[in-house]
């Protein structure tokens, strides 16, 4: 359904080009949730930015490709990129207090994307109330302003309006990290119902890696700028290949079960201004071997839909 | 009230600490009611974890608790003192030389134009803990290295923008330490935090309990880090304290709804793969201008009785160690 392949971003700033996004590549099958989990500053963002090409200067999208159903998104004129974008690929945004305009009702914003595709003000009408069922809101709220409604009843509202054009693939930006747990529960429960409805993909972003092995069917883990560990959800949860996954999984405490030390992971993520060299994660790898400093790990196959890239697992070892 | 007394002294023990704040116009006040009669205590050397959403009033307590605000209501002994009584003005050096505080956001907390030496001189020089120059140059450097910044020398003349986020929350740590206190109120020091560094900071603050039997009061809306660093868990809901017990106690026999809600809603890929179970509970927290009568949480609750619309349920003990108010286990 969408296929990245090779994608790269760069911000220029005074300090030099910070590679964001370097060689990353990609698939999301329909009826898939990617989870892309990653801490701040891994590029996790902007690789959703830049598949939208929602970008603006100083960053800059540098190569790769991706593409949506034959078509290559980075190739696409500004015309058709109109078209496309909400219609085919749509995104919720991390923060919904800063995604809805103060000063402007609900029911505007919702009309704005549908009166831009071509729908009449009346079809604009009868799609607000019935996203607003979807997603869980009275209708009498469309009239409201976005102050008067709770921070989890926002984040409602900005999936509605990502949902307004049935698209096939929805970009979620860290939907609930603002929210309280039950709401998030709450607004993750309906996006799952919604899901099964209606058969949308989703591709999940979030720093929150337990929560991705509950909600996702496969997850890529994000470090500095590239992706280091790819799999289906289960097999990742259980089988955790790169040290640096083995390293997140080992950040979250849990609620039960024995209450054994965590240790987290030594150090702080790298400045991408001046990457470290070879393996981005090697100062932080317990495992660092002398090839690590060196060589950039190729991308393995380990089986059906497990890559990882470490040197532990190449074969030239 | 049923709290469990062992060996170990309080060293802070409050009791119906109450906090109204006024919102509205000047002929028609109303009263936000952020902290409702809490009562608890913390021991020498332990960790209270202070758990609930957003808007329950755990920043306010701890605020209350380090003098930053004045109270509405209710007693605070710190080292079986009425500090409320012995210095109602404000908080004496004293005080504030045995109670510190960390905060949320370190991005915040340190000034962008001082070096870390400076930060960490401060309180030192305020406190008098050092005169010499050299002297003070050397316990700061010690105090780096408590929080294992190293080299010292060099984090010493940094400036807060030169160092990462967990480096700058143990910047803050240090300076808490600097005055070698008793107790550390530590508000969600690590969820601006980075995942992966996180644990690094949550395991400091137990080796200073541990090595220093510094006592802490932990803030978090993570359930998880306060059954994994606390000896105590309390859960506020609107105000008020609804439970409390040790971690096992809370995670494995939550008695009230609200906490069983939290705990249901928790991402615990530890636990094995489940679906999501459905949250038999919906709704917001509600307005905590002007409350009524009754329990909070009877809004939401899914076991609701009429009169938890009527009374706030009394403190009761369900097992040693172990409270909860919740009408369900009245009489």
């Amino acid at each position: 359904m969408l296929e990245v392949r090779d994608l790269r971003v760069v911000y220029l700033t005074a300090h030099g080009s910070v590679k964001a996004v370097d060689g990353v590549s990609m698939t999301i099958q329909p009826g898939e949730v990617l989870g892309l989990a990653g801490e701040s500053g891994s590029g996790k963002s902007t690789l959703a930015h830049a598949i939208l090409r929602i970008l603006h200067p100083p960053a800059l999208i540098t190569g790769g490709q991706a593409i949506f159903a034959g078509r290559d998104i980075m190739e696409m004129e500004d015309a058709e990129l109109e078209q496309f974008r909400w219609k085919e690929i749509s995104i919720v945004f991390q923060s919904a207090m800063n995604a809805l305009n103060p000063v402007m009702r609900i029911r505007d914003q919702l009309y704005d994307v549908m009166l831009q595709h071509g729908l009449t003000k009346g079809e604009a009408h009868e799609r607000a109330v019935q996203l607003f069922d979807l997603v869980g809101i009275e209708p009498r709220r469309l009239d409201s302003y976005p102050h008067q409604l709770s921070g989890g009843m926002r984040q409602r509202v900005v999936i509605a309006i990502a949902l307004a054009l049935n698209p096939p693939l929805l970009i979620m930006d860290e939907p609930t990290t603002a929210l309280d747990v039950v709401v998030q529960k709450d607004i993750l429960q309906q996006i799952a119902s919604l899901r099964e409805k209606l058969g949308f993909s989703i591709l999940f972003i979030t720093h929150d890696l337990s929560l991705l092995v509950e909600f996702s069917t496969h997850i890529a883990i994000m470090y500095a700028g590239e992706i280091v560990e790819q799999s289906q959800a289960r097999e990742l949860f259980n089988h955790a290949l790169h040290p640096y996954t083995v390293g997140l999984m080992n950040s979250f405490p849990s609620i039960g079960g024995d209450r054994h030390k965590l240790t987290g992971i030594p150090g702080s993520p790298p400045d991408l201004v001046t990457p470290p060299t070879g393996c981005r994660f090697h100062p932080r790898c317990p495992n660092m071997m002398p090839i690590c400093t060196q060589v950039t790990p190729q991308t393995n196959l380990i089986s059906n839909e497990h890559s990882v890239a470490c040197h532990l697992y190449s074969e030239s070892k | 009230m049923n709290q469990t007394r062992t060996n170990h002294p309080a060293i802070l023990e409050v009791s119906r600490l109450t906090k109204y704040f006024s919102v509205g116009t000047f002929n028609r006040s109303r009263m936000v009611h952020a902290v409702e009669k809490a009562s608890f205590s913390v021991e020498t050397g332990q960790v209270l974890a202070l758990v609930g959403e957003s808007g329950c009033g755990k920043t306010t307590t701890i605020r209350l608790i380090a003098r930053l605000i004045p109270t509405t209501d209710g007693e605070i002994f710190f080292e079986g003192i009425d500090v409320l009584k012995s210095e109602p003005q404000k908080a004496s050096m004293e005080y504030r030389n045995k109670v510190q505080l960390i905060f949320q956001d370190p991005f915040a907390s340190l000034n962008a134009v001082h070096t870390i030496e400076h930060h960490l001189a401060r309180p030192l020089i305020l406190h008098k803990k050092a005169v010499r120059r050299q002297e003070i140059h050397d316990q700061v450097c010690g105090l780096l290295e408590s929080v294992d910044l190293n080299p010292a020398e060099e984090i010493a003349r940094r400036y807060p923008h030169q160092i990462s986020g967990g480096q700058r929350q143990r910047v803050a740590i240090a300076r808490a330490l600097a005055v070698e206190p008793r107790l550390i109120l530590a508000d969600e020091p690590i969820s601006m935090l980075d995942v992966s560094i996180r644990m690094g900071v949550l395991n400091l603050i137990g080796r200073l309990k541990e090595e220093q039997g510094i006592a802490f009061v932990y803030i978090t809306h993570d359930l998880a880090s306060a059954r994994y660093i606390g000896d105590q868990i309390i859960v506020m809901y609107a105000g008020h304290m609804i439970e409390g017990g040790t971690g096992d106690m809370i995670m494995e026999r939550a008695a009230h709804p609200y906490t069983q809600l939290l705990l249901s809603a928790v991402p615990d890929p530890h636990a094995g793969l489940r679906t999501l179970k459905d949250l038999s509970v919906r709704g917001e927290v509600p307005s905590l201008i002007d409350p009524g009568p009754g329990c909070p949480f009877s809004a939401r609750c899914p076991q609701v009785m009429t009169v938890c619309n009527q009374v706030m349920p009394m403190q009761r003990e369900v097992e040693t160690g172990h409270w909860v108010r919740c009408h369900l286990f009245g009489e």
